[in-house]
């Protein structure tokens, strides 16, 4: 499903990526953790082409980031739900809107909107909350609301960026249920984290990264 | 439909920058109004010059009769001539005395007529041309009966200086507005583009593709464009409304023309040079 070969990512004579040979198969959850700037977050969006690799390829969902063109990144990004760090809600939309517009972007009819939007609400259990704006929301909330937007349109990966960075156990112990509903449905998920709590006992591959540096791999 | 929803909200929302660039617009387009006015009016004028146009052919003294009617039958022949009119020496002698009837005085110690002949050569207006003309004078010059051809050569060349000197103005405002427009709406859309730039940042990473980015931009340019067009036709009309008001009793601006029906394309240039304004202003998406 995912396949990183030969991925580097240099900044400013810096490597925040360096050769790295990962695969993911369709329908894993995996986690990837490691230090901070061990270079979780610069892999995750190197996928979703937010930055792009210096050397090698990574082929997702049928695509070659090697290969693509600039005017098709965004039929990728269709392809993959993305809940990051700093959740990227509009702050002049209602959580209803907000998740609504990953749809409106793909060309969905209203009808539709509303039945897939009103099932991601439920899925987060934040129906009551449509009307409202998400700086009213708590960050639990808001991180839920970001995670409804990234799986509205049953993506076939989902990125989750620190998803549970500034919860309390009770929000990610919660969060991680509703990810693993979805990739009970079949969803690829990839989780970067340095919580080991998310991943202990879960008998789910976790990959670790230390200075850009793949150092290998355990089960949680 | 959706883009269009984003468009509308961010045109209320940004009403005032919105407003200030369409009457900015309008201004502008006013300023074209008045270019065009005096272009047409410059054209009407010099349109009418053929017409009023002659070339006085005086001929030589004591031609007999037969040779008059050849020399007429010839230049009757000539493509660009409309018509000939013979005007005797006789005839010529008395249309000078009526006309110094006031200044008799100067006609004082001439008894015999120094006038000559002449033909009095009116030329067909959609045939006219500088080039026409001086070739006809040309050939008549070098006929055995012709004493001396006259016509306007020097209003005749003013006018025509003038009328290309006008048309180069024209277009050189034309052309300046036409940029003007551009630049404002240009610098318009950069704004909203820049107030904006998260929100649009969060439609790349969810996957919008360009169109989808560009679509709202396009139509509040295209909006703005036109809203200036309308704006440029009540400023353009309160402009011809003034100057037919206020200066009625100015002689000249009764022989003046406005052609009003060109307040209505108005919208449509505003409208085209929004969206082409806007184009600039986007130039290409990035992901």
């Amino acid at each position: 499903m995912i396949t990183f070969q030969n991925i580097s990512k240099v900044y400013d004579s810096h490597a925040a990526i360096k050769d790295i040979n990962i695969q993911i198969h369709k329908g894993e959850m995996v986690f990837i953790t490691g230090p901070s700037g061990a270079g979780k977050t610069t892999l995750l969006k190197l996928i979703y082409l937010a930055e792009k690799p210096d050397t090698g390829s990574i082929i997702i969902a049928g695509y070659n980031t090697a290969t693509l063109k600039e005017k098709s990144i965004p039929y990728l990004r269709r392809n993959i739900g993305v809940v990051f760090q700093d959740f990227k809600l509009l702050a002049n939309k209602t959580v209803y809107d907000n998740i609504a517009l990953a749809l409106r972007i793909r060309g969905v009819n209203e009808a539709e909107i509303k039945n897939k939007v009103n099932n991601a609400l439920r899925l987060v259990n934040l129906r009551h909350k449509a009307e409202s704006y998400p700086l009213t929301l708590s960050g639990g909330e808001q991180q839920r609301v970001t995670i409804a937007r990234a799986i509205v349109d049953d993506p076939t990966v989902l990125l989750a960026d620190e998803p549970t960075g500034n919860l309390d156990s009770d929000n990610a112990r919660s969060i991680m249920d509703i990810f693993r509903e979805i990739n009970a449905k079949g969803t690829t998920i990839l989780i970067a984290t340095h919580n080991h709590d998310l991943f202990r006992n879960t008998g789910l591959r976790v990959l670790k990264l230390d200075q850009g540096v793949f150092v290998g791999e355990e089960v949680g | 439909m959706y883009p269009l929803r984003i468009a509308i909200k961010s045109i209320l929302r940004e009403k005032w920058i919105n407003l200030l660039t369409a009457v900015t617009i309008g201004f502008a387009l006013l300023i074209l109004s008045i270019t065009v006015f005096t272009l047409y009016n410059v054209e009407l004028v010099a349109g009418r010059l053929p017409e009023k146009f002659t070339i006085m052919v005086y001929l030589k003294d004591d031609l007999p009769a037969d040779e008059i009617d050849r020399a007429r039958t010839f230049i009757e022949r000539e493509k660009l001539v409309r018509s000939v009119l013979y005007i005797s020496k006789e005839e010529a002698f008395r249309e000078m005395k009526e006309s110094l009837k006031g200044s008799r005085y100067i006609l004082e110690g001439i008894e015999e007529n120094p006038l000559s002949p002449a033909f009095e050569i009116r030329i067909r207006k959609e045939l006219f041309s500088m080039q026409g003309v001086e070739a006809l004078i040309d050939k008549l010059e070098k006929e055995p009966y012709v004493d001396e051809v006259d016509y306007g050569r020097g209003v005749l060349d003013f006018v025509q200086s003038f009328r290309t000197a006008m048309r180069m103005v024209g277009l050189f405002f034309t052309v300046l507005i036409f940029f003007a427009i551009v630049f404002v709406i240009y610098s318009t859309v950069k704004i909203l583009f820049y107030r904006r730039n998260d929100e649009i940042e969060t439609y790349k990473l969810l996957g919008a593709t360009a169109g989808f980015i560009r679509a709202p931009f396009l139509i509040e340019g295209g909006v703005i464009g036109f809203l200036g067009g309308i704006f440029g036709i009540i400023e353009s009309y309160a402009f011809y409304f003034v100057l037919m008001h206020l200066g009625r009793d100015i002689a000249l601006l009764k022989y003046l023309s406005f052609p009003l029906g060109v307040f209505g394309v108005l919208p449509v240039v505003g409208l085209m040079l929004g969206l082409f304004g806007t184009i600039v202003a986007l130039g290409r998406i990035r992901f």
